[in-house]
Parts: structure tokens; C-alpha cells; sequence
């Protein structure tokens, strides 16, 4: 043992501000860490260690998938044999049910990154004699068991399209109390939800910036089977999730080429796209034919989890830099060129995906994805966003990145910021999303000012925890996540428009 | 007379890429400005145009520059640091949206708080500007300025919108002082949803010092409306210790009851930014004042719906 090596897991067993489950993660971050990462090729490691390509310290030994999306109406409906435990017989015990399962599921977080759709899972169980007041008692309790027992934000309840007792109740609970977890996505289907919903989700928004709103027919082309919204948009199939999220850094790619922009985008950008092929193959056949995950997990044998419905996430960040950084003249967001360079480097990437062969995914590929940066990430843009502070009027802004959302199957964020007097008029709100969707939004979220919940990248964070934080320490993973994005972003300077973190497992801010 | 570039090129990053020619006899707008996505004028997203002209001259005017409609004096056409605006012939004073940089140089000198660098827009021009936007609004509010001064054009704007297969879905509301006397709503109703009209004071004497008018055809507009069922709501700009005393509140509220209680009333907070150096003998108006006039009014028997303006954290 390194000598360095010793005097890292003694600041992570002494450090103070730490919970217990908190020292006990990082320890494990340690352990993995000292392996080796799986073989790779001389291009493949320099593509690492230049941050062209990275892995988002998913770390070098992957032993769990990055997402898991089990099925949880199977385990509901046939009880489960490894958790001894019987089918559910009501919505109290089909609750119950699931706060036990949610226990077992893990994911790159630790905790789980799906809940379900809470209302398809609970309304088989409803009747007409559940009133709202007893339904949203249930919610709540719920609702307080996530919050305190799984402390990340990235956990994500869905609820939608049909209108329904049980998705109301979760919306009604989700605004009064206005908790950082659940992260909450409403699914939204023109033809089959109800204005009425759509409404409820709005004013859900003006109070506490959730939920998050997905369209649905969009989505369900790209996985017929179903699927679930999770961690920071990430759409992924139901009963399935996604090895590993791999990402392209394409500001570092744009600055890397030398030459024309056709010379970009025959030469070197396919170049990159194929080195992030390579890391995510060696990261995938590390987990199912080493660490053999999907072997020996009960959540797989009982039905919950399919390991063929795995896909693995090509993501891709900063492509506005390098949109930008190719012209030198023209600006993404602004100029009509831009965005169609930004179109066609989309198009290089997703078609490469589209065909390229994958080991052990769902139908043989990898799915593309907007990455939205995690809290370290200064000066990158998010996925395929507009730069922060360079954000053209709404509608325009929509409609500038609409037309990419539907090459990314496993999500694409971009988040609009409101004035606080849409708090007034939650109307408002359902109409900029319903035209959104019109124009081929895949997902949207909006982050309207004045709220202490916000949203940095995908998930919550309460502003007055933050002022916190430093003193006290975080009972809440993602709040420190938020703290590093509050000073790296500038976002308490720009509430109304907030930034880009995936998630960075560090707890640095604790630990340093 | 309406000389400000009439015939001109009309151009610029608000309303158009590219100039238009306007058809002679085609209906057209004077347009102040446009805000293409708004929450506060009216329920759900709203296209706002306001337009230029007013025929009241109100201390408290949060828009002092849309009031008057430009004589062609050309007092402005010098100052202008772009040479946005010129002389081409006597009795017209053209703008060009090109090089203009929105300094608004010109405003501050005209003697009649009118602005040169307004766009004379063909109704068939907006309808256009309103297309790309149409599934993101529940509507359009026009405001100004007084709208209902260019009623006419506005009615053909608004028929545009309703007889339009990707447009028919979206609500019309204009935002009035209600002077325009009934004979000249009536053209209007057929394509107009509502009407969201401003009663300064119920007393005639506090009416006149606000606005320099009395309030008859105020009141008369109100009634006509409400029966014609096109009142979307009354709305009264709450300047403390002037609009808000116990006796004027009274009266408000028993002139809008009378004519029917359930009608939506909104309150306004009165504020300084856009106001000229005459209003500013009244203080800006606190949310306390606002919450104490709404409870007034509802112990009164109204209806009160909210209010814009009010920075509450
Ligand atoms: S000063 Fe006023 S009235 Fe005279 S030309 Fe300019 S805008 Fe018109
Ligand atoms: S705002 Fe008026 S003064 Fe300023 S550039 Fe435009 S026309 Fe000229």
C-alpha cells in the first residue's frame, strides 16, 4: 500500500462533516480505484488522460450498471423469492413493497436512480374508495421515506401520460413539500393526458421548479417496450437501463483538429467517435464478463431487470465550443450556420452510433446522449446546449435546439429559465411546453426564479442548504454537487438560468 | 396625420428581417413594440403589441413615449447619432429600422412624447411575425398606447387570426382605456375575446386629475362591454394614499358591483421605471398596500383576481 494511498483513506475515515454512509462510499471509490482500468489501446488511454474522452470517474473496475430501471410491477404482482416476500395485496402494501425494493437496487450513485412510474405501479391497487386526503397521506409518507432515505437527487419518480388519482396526489404532495428528492418527470402525451394535468404539472413547476416534463410519443418511438426518465433526463428502456455513460468531450475534439470543418467531420471527428467506442466496449465487457453483474443479481432472475434491454450511453458535451471554435466567427444560438453545423456534426456522431456494434446492448448499440456536465466542467457547455449567458429569446431558443432532440435516444436536457411572474400564470408555462414538444422537443424543464428548490443540470438543490453546507455538512449527496456548480457557474449570480452538473462523486467540498 | 414612414421600408430585429412594402389601402398598425412571449398580460403565454398613441395623457403613464402620435415637426431627424431618421419631403418624417440602435434620443426631444422609430406594420406582416410562434401561445393582448385608437386595423388583425387554420386557436385581448364609444366596439366584438379595461377612478374629479378626462365614457364602455359579455376584467393602478383611500374605494367598488360583481378585477402596483419626472411626486407602491386594497375590494364584494407589479420575494 502507497503510502498516498493510506493517507486517502484516512482523510476520507477521518473527515469530520462525512456521514458514516457517506465514508463509506468514498472507501469504496478508493478501493475500486486502485485497480487497473481494463486494457485499452495507446489512442484509447491518451484519449482519457487528455479529457477527450472521460468516464465520468464511473471508476476502472465496474461492478453495477450506471442506471438500473427495474420493472417493478413484476415483483408488485408476483412477490419477489429471493425477498421472501408475497405479491402486494393493496396500494399500502404495494408502497411498502416498494420501499423494501428500492433497497436493493443499486446503480453508479449507489442509491437507486428510478422509482417507477408511481402510477401506473399503484393504480391496479386504487379504488373509488380512496379519497384524495387518504391517497396524498400515503404519498407523503412516501415522499418522506425518499427524501430521508435516499439521499441523492438523481432518484427519479415518473408519473403520466393518462390523468389519473394517483399522479395528481404526487403532484399535489410533490409541491407542498418541496423536497430535493424525488426528482419528479411528468410524462406528457398530446393525444391521451389532459390539459388538466398538463396545468397541475405547470403550477408544480411555478411553486418548486419539478417536474420535469418528457414527451411521451416521442420517446416511446425509441423504445417500444417502455421507458423511464431518470438521474439527469436520461431516457432509458423500462426493465433495462444502461451499462456505462461514456462521454466525448467535443470542445477538446474541435481543439485538437487543424484544417477544414469537411475535413473535421470526415477525419478527425469520426477518429474520436471511434476512441469512445473503444473505452465503452472495454467498460462494458468489464462489467458483464468480469465483474458478471447481471449473473448474479436476483432483480435479473426474477424479471425485474433484462439484461439484453441494457444499452450503454455515448454522450456528448461542448458542442457549442466547438461549433463556435470551427467558424471563429459565427456563434450557435445566434447564426443560422451555426446551427447547421451543429446539425451535421450531430449527425456524423448519431449516424456512427446508430450503426456501429456493441457488445452486450440492447439491439447490438449504444445510444446517443447530451451530457450535461458535471460540477468541475468550467467553460464547457452542456450536451448540445446553448451557452449560458448567450441564450437567444425563449421561443428561439427552443426552437434552435428542437430540431436535435430526436437523434438522442437516451436523452437531451436543456433547461429554460422564467421570470418569476409566471408564478402567477402557470398557463404560461404549459403553453411553452406544449409548444415545445410541437416543434420536437424531446424533454423540458424550466427553472423559474424566486424558487428556493432550483435545478442545476437534472436534479434539485435547495438554495438555503447550500448556505449550509459548508458549516454543517449535507445530509444530501447531490447538495454538495450543487455547491461545487453554485461557485464553478456562477449560479447564484444567474437563477434564472442554471448550468450543467452531472454528478461527481467526490463530495469533494467535504472532504478537502 | 400619420407621417412617421409611412411607405417606408419596415425592418428590424422586433418585427422583420426584411423590408415590406405596404399595398396602398391596406389595413396597417402603428406599432410601438412586441414582446413575443409574455406571462402578465393575460392568462398563458401571450404575443403583446403595443401600439403608438394615446388619447389620454395619464401622470402615472408607464409608457409616456407610446402617447403621442408624430406630427412630422422633425425636431428629432438632427439628433438621431445614426441617421436612422430623415426629411425625404415635407410633412414626413421617415425611419429607418436599420441603422437605428433603439437609443431612443429621438423620444427625449419630441415635444409631444412621440416616437419616430415606430414600425407602420400591414396586418397580413403580422400575421406572419405571429405564425412561427403560434403553437407556444394561448394568444395575443394589444396594448399601446390606446389599441382601440386604430380600431379599425386592429379589427382586421384580429379577423386575420380567427379566420386562419394554424391561428383560429389563439385569444384576443386588448388592453383599453375604454373611451371608444360602443358604436365603434361593435365592429370589434365579432373577433375580439376580451377586453381588460382600466378604471382609474370611480370619482369623476379624481378621474380628470389622473388622466385629464372625465370617466363617463369610461363607465358606459364598462357596461357595454360586460353586457356584450367581452369584459375580461377592470383593472385599477393602486396609487397610495390617491386611489386607495377608503371613500374612492367605495365608490369603485359600487360603480363594478352594479354593473356585475363577479366580474375579474386586477390590481396594479404603481411603479417608477418608464414614468416621467411628474409622477414621481407619488411613492412606488408597496405589496402591503396592494394586499390591503384587494381585501377592501373582496369585503366589498368583488372579485379579485391578483395583480401585476408587485415585487413580493
Ligand atoms: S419630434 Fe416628435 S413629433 Fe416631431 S418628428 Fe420627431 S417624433 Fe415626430
Ligand atoms: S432610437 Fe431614435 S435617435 Fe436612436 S438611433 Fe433610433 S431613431 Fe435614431
Amino acid at each position: 500500500m502507497s503510502s498516498s494511498f493510506q493517507d486517502q483513506v484516512s482523510a476520507v475515515v477521518t473527515a469530520p462533516k462525512l456521514t458514516y454512509r457517506q465514508r463509506l462510499q468514498q472507501l469504496a471509490l478508493l478501493a475500486e480505484g486502485a485497480l487497473p482500468y481494463p486494457k485499452l489501446s495507446t489512442a484509447a488511454d491518451g484519449a482519457m488522460e487528455s479529457g477527450l474522452v472521460s468516464d465520468l470517474r464511473e471508476g476502472p473496475a465496474p461492478y453495477r450498471p450506471r442506471y438500473l430501471l427495474p420493472d417493478y410491477s413484476v415483483a408488485l404482482r408476483n412477490g419477489s423469492e429471493f425477498l421472501e416476500l408475497e405479491p402486494a395485496t393493496d396500494l399500502e402494501d404495494a408502497v411498502a413493497l416498494l420501499e423494501i425494493l428500492y433497497h436493493h437496487v443499486p446503480s453508479i450513485t449507489t442509491y437507486p436512480v428510478y422509482f417507477g412510474d408511481l402510477d401506473a405501479l399503484l393504480m391496479p391497487y386504487w379504488d373509488e374508495s380512496w379519497t384524495p386526503e387518504r391517497l396524498d397521506r400515503v404519498v407523503t409518507r412516501l415522499w418522506r421515506f425518499l427524501d430521508r432515505t435516499i439521499p441523492d437527487a438523481f432518484a427519479h419518480a415518473n408519473i403520466g401520460p393518462i390523468d389519473n388519482p394517483v399522479a395528481r396526489s404526487v403532484l399535489r404532495v410533490d409541491r407542498a413539500r418541496a423536497q430535493v428528492v424525488p426528482n419528479l418527470t411528468l410524462k406528457w402525451d398530446p393525444d391521451t393526458s389532459t390539459e388538466a394535468l398538463l396545468l397541475a404539472a405547470a403550477e408544480g413547476i411555478a411553486a418548486v421548479n419539478k417536474p420535469h416534463i418528457a414527451n411521451d410519443p416521442l420517446i416511446r418511438r425509441d423504445f417500444p417496450e417502455g421507458y423511464g426518465v431518470v438521474s439527469c433526463y436520461n431516457t432509458l428502456p423500462l426493465g433495462g437501463g444502461s451499462h456505462t455513460l461514456t462521454r466525448l468531450n467535443l470542445k477538446v475534439s474541435g481543439e485538437r483538429h487543424h484544417g477544414s470543418i469537411e475535413r473535421y467531420l470526415d477525419e478527425t471527428l469520426p477518429a474520436h467517435i471511434e476512441l469512445t467506442f473503444e473505452i465503452i466496449e472495454a467498460r462494458v465487457r468489464y462489467l458483464v464478463e468480469e465483474a458478471r453483474f447481471y449473473e448474479h443479481s436476483f432483480l435479473v432472475r426474477e424479471g425485474l431487470l433484462h439484461p439484453e434491454r441494457f444499452t450503454a450511453m455515448f454522450g456528448i458535451y461542448g458542442t457549442a465550443e466547438l461549433v463556435n471554435g470551427l467558424f471563429g466567427d459565427k456563434r450557435y444560438g445566434k447564426d443560422a450556420e451555426a446551427a447547421e453545423l451543429t446539425r451535421r456534426v450531430i449527425d456524423v456522431i448519431a449516424s456512427r452510433v446508430e450503426r456501429r456494434e456493441m457488445p452486450h446492448c440492447r439491439n447490438g448499440r449504444a445510444t446517443l446522449h447530451a451530457q450535461s456536465g458535471i460540477g468541475e466542467d468550467v467553460g464547457v457547455t452542456a450536451g448540445a446546449r446553448v451557452p449560458i449567458g448567450e441564450d437567444p429569446e425563449l421561443v428561439d431558443h427552443i426552437l434552435t435546439v428542437a430540431p436535435h432532440h430526436h437523434r438522442f435516444a437516451s436523452g437531451i436536457s436543456d433547461i429554460f429559465a422564467l421570470e418569476s411572474s409566471v408564478r402567477a400564470n402557470p398557463a404560461a408555462i404549459a403553453d411553452v411546453a406544449r409548444g415545445a414538444f410541437a416543434h420536437g422537443m424531446r424533454e423540458i424543464t424550466f427553472n423559474v426564479e424566486g424558487c428556493d428548490l432550483v435545478r442545476v443540470t437534472g436534479y434539485m438543490v435547495r438554495l438555503s442548504d447550500i448556505e449550509r453546507l459548508r458549516a454543517e455538512g449535507s445530509r444530501i449527496n447531490s447538495t454538495v454537487l450543487g455547491a461545487d456548480s453554485v461557485e464553478n457557474w456562477g449560479l447564484l449570480d444567474r437563477v434564472p438560468r442554471v448550468i450543467s452538473t452531472e454528478f461527481d462523486p467526490r463530495l469533494g467540498a467535504l472532504i478537502r | 396625420m400619420t407621417a412617421p414612414a409611412r411607405g417606408a421600408p419596415v425592418r428590424g430585429p422586433l418585427l422583420l428581417h426584411h423590408p415590406v412594402t405596404i399595398a396602398p389601402g391596406a389595413p396597417v398598425l402603428e406599432v410601438a413594440g412586441v414582446v413575443r412571449s409574455s406571462a402578465v398580460d393575460g392568462p398563458g403565454n401571450r404575443y403583446v403589441l403595443f401600439l403608438q398613441g394615446c388619447n389620454f395623457d395619464c401622470t402615472a403613464c408607464h409608457n409616456p413615449t407610446t402617447i403621442g402620435r408624430c406630427d412630422a415637426c422633425g425636431a428629432c431627424v438632427p439628433v438621431c447619432p445614426h441617421g436612422a431618421l430623415s426629411l425625404p419631403e415635407p410633412g414626413v418624417v421617415a425611419y429607418d429600422p436599420a441603422p437605428c440602435d433603439r437609443c431612443k434620443l429621438c423620444v427625449t426631444v419630441c415635444p409631444i412624447d412621440a416616437d419616430p422609430a415606430i414600425r407602420v406594420v400591414p396586418v397580413d406582416v403580422l400575421v406572419e411575425e405571429i405564425r412561427p410562434l403560434a403553437r407556444f401561445l394561448s394568444g395575443v393582448t394589444v396594448t399601446g398606447g390606446e389599441p382601440t385608437i386604430q380600431a379599425g386595423a386592429l379589427a382586421a388583425l384580429f379577423a386575420a387570426l380567427k379566420a386562419d387554420a394554424g391561428l383560429g386557436h389563439l385569444t384576443t385581448l386588448v388592453d383599453t382605456n375604454g373611451t371608444l364609444p360602443p358604436a365603434r366596439w361593435k365592429p370589434l366584438l365579432p373577433v375580439l375575446d376580451g377586453a381588460m379595461v382600466d378604471l382609474k377612478a370611480a370619482s369623476s374629479d379624481l378621474h380628470q386629475r389622473l388622466t385629464g378626462h372625465d370617466n363617463v365614457a369610461v363607465k358606459e364602455t364598462i357596461r357595454f362591454l360586460s353586457s356584450a359579455g367581452k369584459l375580461a376584467e377592470v383593472r385599477l393602478l393602486v396609487v397610495e394614499g390617491v386611489t386607495d383611500t377608503d371613500e374612492e374605494l367605495a365608490a369603485w367598488a359600487e360603480f363594478v358591483a352594479a354593473v356585475d360583481p363577479g366580474i375579474p378585477v386586477r390590481l396594479m402596483a404603481f411603479r417608477h421605471t418608464g414614468t416621467r419626472e411628474r409622477a414621481r411626486i407619488w411613492p412606488e407602491t408597496s405589496p402591503e398596500a396592494v394586499d390591503r386594497v384587494q381585501e377592501r375590494l373582496t369585503a366589498l364584494g368583488l372579485t379579485a383576481v391578483g395583480s401585476i407589479g408587485v415585487s413580493r420575494r
